[in-house]
């Protein structure tokens, strides 16, 4: 494990020459790890500190940021509940080898820059518990009757043999937890779950610039591993029904007092749990998922910490439908990691709906000749939640395609973060790749971060960005007006109209309802007023 | 036409209003009974667009001075947008706007339910709204297909207005103002939208015209033609005014042949 470390971490300081050396790197040697009795570290030590003067204003997080190496990521596995299978053992343990070096991540480390994490940091994870019956009534309400036969259920990342049913399911795809995968499946599954993380080595003395942020949270996730839902669609094989996978967290925690004797007053505990999603489609599959996060109690406060990785072999065909509809106190944090392979086809659909705080990844690598990928992703955050989604696009091969447009309503209190990154290296001729980023700002107290990146390092290449950020445009809700609608219904329709448009591939009508709906009340609840926009995002 | 006795159903006097602190209209006279179709023209900028979105109430405009009352000497100008419209007044918009992810079926039936409320009638059902829509759908020679698709999104220019027109059939207002709705448009959707137009057109409603061209005055004819210049009515007339005014244009503006682009 050292050694790979190590690996990465000179490689990493060679891909970042040249670019501002970050407060956590100790040394500019890229192999040096602190000991703290080395003469590197007591060089380290001896740096300059905050020249004389005022103190500058805190907020109390800086403290925490002083202690890069906090222990924190460790802390957090060691709570974890005892794994399903024995098969897990031997890749918590290997993740757990690496948390040790890692900190939490903080707003100096640019994927974080605008996502304060600090509450998390603040929080003791503790397993989640789930109470009887709670998934069963959240799953009657976040699920449609036509799921029934092809529909997995997973409660606190663990695959529910009781809520699930499979019945539907054509011969030969296996659908299941670690547990019972058996054959290539589980040979797929093993070797994608020992692969290396991405961005390995991010967050850690090695000091390596990233991107996304999965590093660490992705560790945690394989460190905290209770069961691994695989999903393996055989060569050839189409399924024609959508694949409901549907991830419930119960918030719930233990009956029993989970605060030893004399720490009253220490950090406040968080149920967290850690679900694990493997897609893997063989040569020419075909396949509809829908990918679906939910709550059991809306209420209760819980980290959900995911991880999905889908690998899409020759001429493969994912639409990949991903809601996240989780509890209002919540924290969901995803990485979706995606491989297409030559010729084959990643569409998906992306809503960010629920979460007090909410990050998702999307990393789409297109690393196999003419493949494309579609991505297409609501945020909606309103009151006092923070969206943030970061995804990156990489063009590893040439001749492929990729398209994305992402929607932001952010009302309220609220902010939505969205960087998207297309990568385009040297070697990639004939790449054509277009992002639009459009955002609807409704209310004065929201606000907004959007930052499309282009990175390109080859000539051939056909490549469009644009974001746009405005109210309703006043021309519409005048259009409606006009035939009958008051202001407030106007808006209400306009912002449904809209929400409806981008989940049109969303293969569940109660996710629809439940998001138009909620679009209505956003757009009828907050009327800026502004009635001269000129621009509209619609 | 109705008999001049009736009360008018639109009366506008001295009516001013600014866009942006521009005066556009600078008091505006007309009155409009029921059963009478009045055509409004005038070189471009001379405020014919200004005064269909003042008498709709577009936000955008500030009315200055003057005032616009509407049957029992309602005062127009105090509704609001969406008070007009359920009180039986359509505009037909120069540019219809776009509206993806609304379908155009839910949006008319809205609009139509809307307009129903405010009367003191029961709504649509979808069902019995569709048995309506279906014979209206007919009048403007629409495709059933284009009830799923999205409000005017994707819609060719004739598209647009042909929606227009088959809004006006639904909501069957009192007064309804078309703003260059022929503008745009090629001869066999004109003949489509001026035959939608007169079969709206009733004893009971009454209809303004705003249009640049004698071509759509061919298929609809109008009782009064009046010219618009300078934010004012310069001149009114019967219909052989749109017809001199195709072969002299408006010299008599003291405004040359070349200073009228949008005249043909």
């Amino acid at each position: 494990m050292l050694s790979v470390l190590l690996a990465s971490a000179s490689l990493c300081a060679a891909a970042y020459r040249g670019v501002p050396t970050p407060a956590h790197q100790f040394v500019p040697a890229s192999t040096h790890r602190t000991c703290g009795r080395c003469v590197a570290c007591a060089q380290a030590e001896a740096r300059p500190t905050a020249p004389p003067g005022p103190p500058p204003f805190t907020t109390g997080y800086e403290a925490v940021k002083e202690q890069p190496f906090d222990g924190w990521f460790a802390d957090a596995a060691a709570t974890s509940p005892a794994p399903s299978s024995p098969m897990l053992a031997p890749l918590r343990a290997a993740a757990a080898a690496a948390l040790p070096t890692i900190y939490f991540p903080g707003r100096k480390d640019e994927p974080f820059r605008r996502c304060d994490l600090s509450s998390l940091q603040a929080s003791r994870l503790v397993p989640s518990v789930a109470k009887d019956a709670s998934a069963a009534a959240a799953l009657a309400v976040c699920s449609d009757a036509d799921s029934a036969g092809m529909r997995l259920v997973l409660v606190d990342g663990v695959c529910s043999q009781a809520l699930s049913d499979l019945s539907a399911l054509p011969e030969g795809v296996s659908v299941s937890s670690l547990n019972t995968t058996s054959g290539a499946a589980l040979d797929g599954a093993l070797a994608a779950l020992q692969g290396p993380l991405p961005e390995s080595g991010a967050n850690t003395a090695a000091a390596m610039n990233t991107l996304l942020g999965v590093y660490g949270f992705a560790a945690l996730n394989q460190a905290s591993l209770a069961d691994v839902c695989v999903i393996n669609v055989p060569k050839g094989v189409t399924i024609e029904r959508p694949l409901h996978v549907v991830l419930l967290s119960s918030g719930g925690v233990a009956a029993a007092p989970m605060q030893a004797p004399g720490t009253e007053g220490a950090a406040p505990v968080l149920p967290a749990s850690h679900p694990n999603l493997l897609v893997s489609l063989a040569e020419g599959a075909s396949l509809k998922l829908a990918q679906h996060y939910f709550a059991c109690d809306a209420q209760a406060p819980y980290l959900c910490n995911g991880v999905t990785r889908v690998q899409l072999g020759r001429s493969a065909t994912l639409q990949h439908s991903y809601v996240q509809e989780q509890g209002r106190m919540s924290i969901h944090f995803d990485s979706v990691l995606v491989d297409v392979g030559a010729g084959a086809s990643y569409s998906s659909t992306m809503l960010q709906s629920g979460g007090r705080i909410a990050r998702t990844n999307h990393l789409v690598e297109l690393t196999g000749e003419k493949a494309s990928s579609n991505l297409r992703a609501l945020s909606m955050a309103a009151e006092a939640q923070l969206v943030d989604v970061h995804s990156k696009v990489v063009h590893v091969s040439g001749e492929c395609t990729s398209q994305q447009e992402q929607r932001n309503v952010v009302a309220g209190r609220s902010r939505v973060v969205w960087k998207g990154a297309v990568v385009v290296p040297r070697g990639s001729d004939n790449t054509n790749a277009k992002q639009l980023c459009r955002t609807l700002l409704l209310s004065d107290d929201a606000r907004v971060d959007v930052q499309p990146t282009l990175e390109i390092d080859t000539d051939e290449v056909e490549c469009t960005h644009g974001a746009t950020i405005s109210d309703l445009d006043d021309e519409m809700v005048f259009y409606l007006q006009a035939r009958g609608l008051s202001r407030p219904d106007a808006r209400a329709l306009l912002l449904s109209g809209w929400v409806r448009d981008a989940l049109a591939l969303v293969p569940s009508e109660s996710v629809k309802q439940r998001a138009v709906a909620r679009a209505a009340k956003v757009g009828a609840d907050y009327d800026k007023e502004v009635r001269r926009s000129g621009l509209s995002s619609i | 036409m109705a008999a001049a006795d009736a009360p008018p159903l639109l009366v506008v006097s001295g009516l001013r209003a600014t866009v942006a602190d521009t005066p556009i209209l600078k008091g505006v006279d007309l009155i409009v009974r029921r059963g009478e179709v009045h055509a409004i023209m005038g070189p471009n900028g001379s405020g014919k667009s200004t005064l269909s979105k003042v008498l709709v109430g577009h936000p955008s405009y500030e009315v200055t001075g003057g005032c616009a009352r509407y049957r029992n000497d309602e005062d127009l100008l105090e509704l609001e947008p969406e008070e007009r419209a359920q009180q039986g007044i359509f505009l037909a918009f120069q540019y219809p706007v776009e509206i993806p992810g609304v379908s155009n079926n839910d949006f008319l039936r809205l609009a139509v339910n809307k307009r129903r409320g405010a009367l003191g009638l029961d709504e649509y059902d979808p069902l019995e709204f569709l048995g309506v829509l279906s014979e209206k759908m007919e009048m403007v020679s629409m495709s059933p297909d284009f009830l799923g698709r999205d409000v005017n999104s994707g819609f060719s220019g004739g598209e647009k207005k042909r929606n227009e027109i088959l809004q006006m059939a639904l909501l069957e207002p009192e007064l309804a103002i078309l703003d260059e709705t022929d503008s745009g448009l090629d001869i066999d959707a004109l003949k489509t939208v001026a035959a939608g137009v007169n079969a709206c057109r009733s004893e009971k409603n009454a209809m303004i015209l705003i249009t640049h061209y004698q071509r759509l005055l061919d298929y609809v004819k109008p009782d009064f033609v009046h010219i618009m210049y300078q934010g004012r009515i310069v001149r009114s007339g019967g219909p052989e005014l749109a017809l001199e005014l195709e072969a002299e244009g408006y010299a008599f503006l003291g405004i040359t042949k070349e200073q009228q682009p949008a005249l043909s």
